[in-house]
């Protein structure tokens, strides 16, 4: 047999797996209209900004209403003491913090 | 000039990456996993990034805090009377909400008090809830809890009512009226909604102050007019408006900031070793082998060819790998291992059920990143060799 037809057979068994995937995923992940309006209902009753994935501590669980000393209600040396706080980060133009400042 | 698909050079190519089958499969595995990473990261920020901006919009338009000494405080009752005659602004409601440290698991629960017996929430509610119980919201102590909670809660044998510790050191028994859809987890995982009475008993705080203060404004474009007159009346309030929410989110997303831009520098750094290796020269066996093609009467045409159909196969079938495994492993496996990036260690973590989005023009970019790099990686150094004479390039 020649190689090109394993090679073509393998692109196509790719290109539908991944366009089943996508099909399949889209359906069942969708944000539709009725999650993102009970989505907005309760962010509307609650009126409190970010996701629940992260509440080791409560200044990362809400980190847009956080604090501007938010980082240092413990200890001033440890910045960066969950992993979660490298990727979540506070806006600078939101909680000015005098640390970051250049002078 | 037009370029026919010769497909007896593809065969060709083909056998020419069987024949070296170690070297091709490590590369073909690395560039698939490298793809597989980077997309896997891209696609769950994206999630997260619409799931963040969808419920954007319904978030106050101005939120305010007081700050005493550095520490955010309770707002006395009486600001929100007077906040009122400022104009522009349409309605002021104060809130009550905190965290409540459950010792037994661990976990901080996030608290808000609710004023139960307005109507509008109860039809709401019970379109969010499971088993809902408004009775029990309203006249007994009841409260709707999210599925983390629950979970919690079950674990420490309370699956019908909670004991809240309160700061005089009281029980405070609360019914579980209600648990929140498990589409909403990713919202409502650590959130306990309580009438306002019971937060004040809870958290012990003074029923004539708030936690903070939100503020609806008539006109949006009079939100930073309305934030100085705030500011210049209470000079302790600190007002965080939906666009500094809109803002943060964008910055938690950054690519400059966190992890995001560390993953990616380790894996462009790893990708480019490998462009590296291949680019610094081809081994003397592979440019024997171009050598023989062209005494046997190839072109250097033909050998460039044949070789951007053997790099153009291995890195396509690597892409498509990498980006279908990445699905796979986001959407259908909710991404271990990559998750807890995202999610911290703490024990209350809700399903990893993200919302589907597809970025085309990640997934381009991502393409443009592996494909064309790796081709030329290739064809550079077998068209330094295919310009030399057979006879040079064979001795």
């Amino acid at each position: 047999m020649r190689a090109r037809y394993t090679f073509f057979a393998l692109l196509f068994t790719l290109s539908v797996t991944l366009m089943a995937q996508v099909i399949y995923f889209s359906s069942t992940h969708f944000l539709s209209p009725e999650k993102t309006a009970s989505k907005e209902a309760l962010s509307a009753i609650v009126g409190l900004p970010d996701l629940a994935l992260v509440n080791e501590a409560y200044y990362v669980r809400h980190r847009s209403l956080s604090g501007v000393f938010a980082y240092f209600n413990e200890s001033p040396e440890l910045l960066e003491y969950f992993p979660s706080t490298f990727v979540y980060r506070y806006a600078p133009y939101t909680h000015p913090s005098r640390i970051e400042r250049v002078f | 000039m037009s370029f026919k698909p010769n497909f007896l050079l593809l065969d060709y190519a083909i056998r020419s990456l069987m024949r070296r089958f170690g070297k091709s499969f490590f590369i073909f595995f690395i560039l698939s996993l490298l793809i597989f990473i980077l997309s896997s990261v891209l696609m769950i920020a994206d999630a997260i990034k619409l799931e963040l901006n969808t419920t954007l919009k319904t978030l106050p338009q101005i939120t305010l805090q007081r700050f005493i000494a550095g520490k955010q405080s309770d707002v006395p009752l009486e600001r929100v009377e007077a906040l009122l005659d400022i104009e522009g602004i349409s309605a002021v409601t104060p809130r009550v909400w905190g965290y409540y440290y459950f010792k037994p698991a661990g976990v901080n629960f996030s608290i808000v008090g609710i004023d139960a017996y307005e109507e509008q929430y109860s039809e709401t509610l019970s379109k969010l809830t499971q088993r809902f119980d408004m009775k029990l919201l309203e006249k007994e102590n009841g409260m709707i809890i999210g599925e983390g909670v629950k979970k919690i809660l079950d674990e420490n044998y309370y699956s019908e009512f909670f004991n809240f510790i309160t700061s005089e050191g009281k029980w405070q028994r609360v019914n579980i009226a209600g648990v929140f859809h498990s589409d909403l987890a990713l919202e409502s995982n650590d959130l306990i909604l309580l009438p306002k009475k019971l937060a004040y008993a809870i958290f012990g705080m003074d029923e004539r102050k708030a936690t903070d203060i939100i503020v609806k404004v008539a006109n949006v474009k009079e939100i930073p007019t309305i934030v100085q007159k705030i500011n210049e009346r209470y000079p302790d309030m600190r007002a965080i408006t939906q666009d500094d929410i809109r803002v943060s989110y964008q910055n938690i997303f950054d690519y400059k900031s966190g992890f995001f831009l560390a993953l990616f520098i380790i894996c462009a750094f790893a990708f480019f070793i490998i462009i590296y290796d291949k680019s610094s020269g081809l081994s003397s066996e592979e440019k024997k082998e171009i050598g023989i093609l062209k005494a046997i009467g190839w072109s250097s045409d033909d050998i460039l060819k044949e070789k951007f159909y053997e790099s153009f196969t291995l890195s396509l079938s690597a892409f498509l790998l990498g980006v279908t495994g990445s699905l796979f492993y986001v959407y259908a496996l909710q991404a271990p291992l990559l998750r807890n990036l995202f999610m911290g260690y703490s024990a209350l973590k809700p399903s990893f059920d993200l919302p589907f989005s597809l970025d085309v023009s990640m997934l381009i970019l991502l393409f443009l990143l592996s494909v064309p790099i790796y081709i030329a990686a290739t064809l550079i150094p077998a068209w330094r060799a295919s310009t030399l004479d057979a006879d040079e390039v064979m001795r």
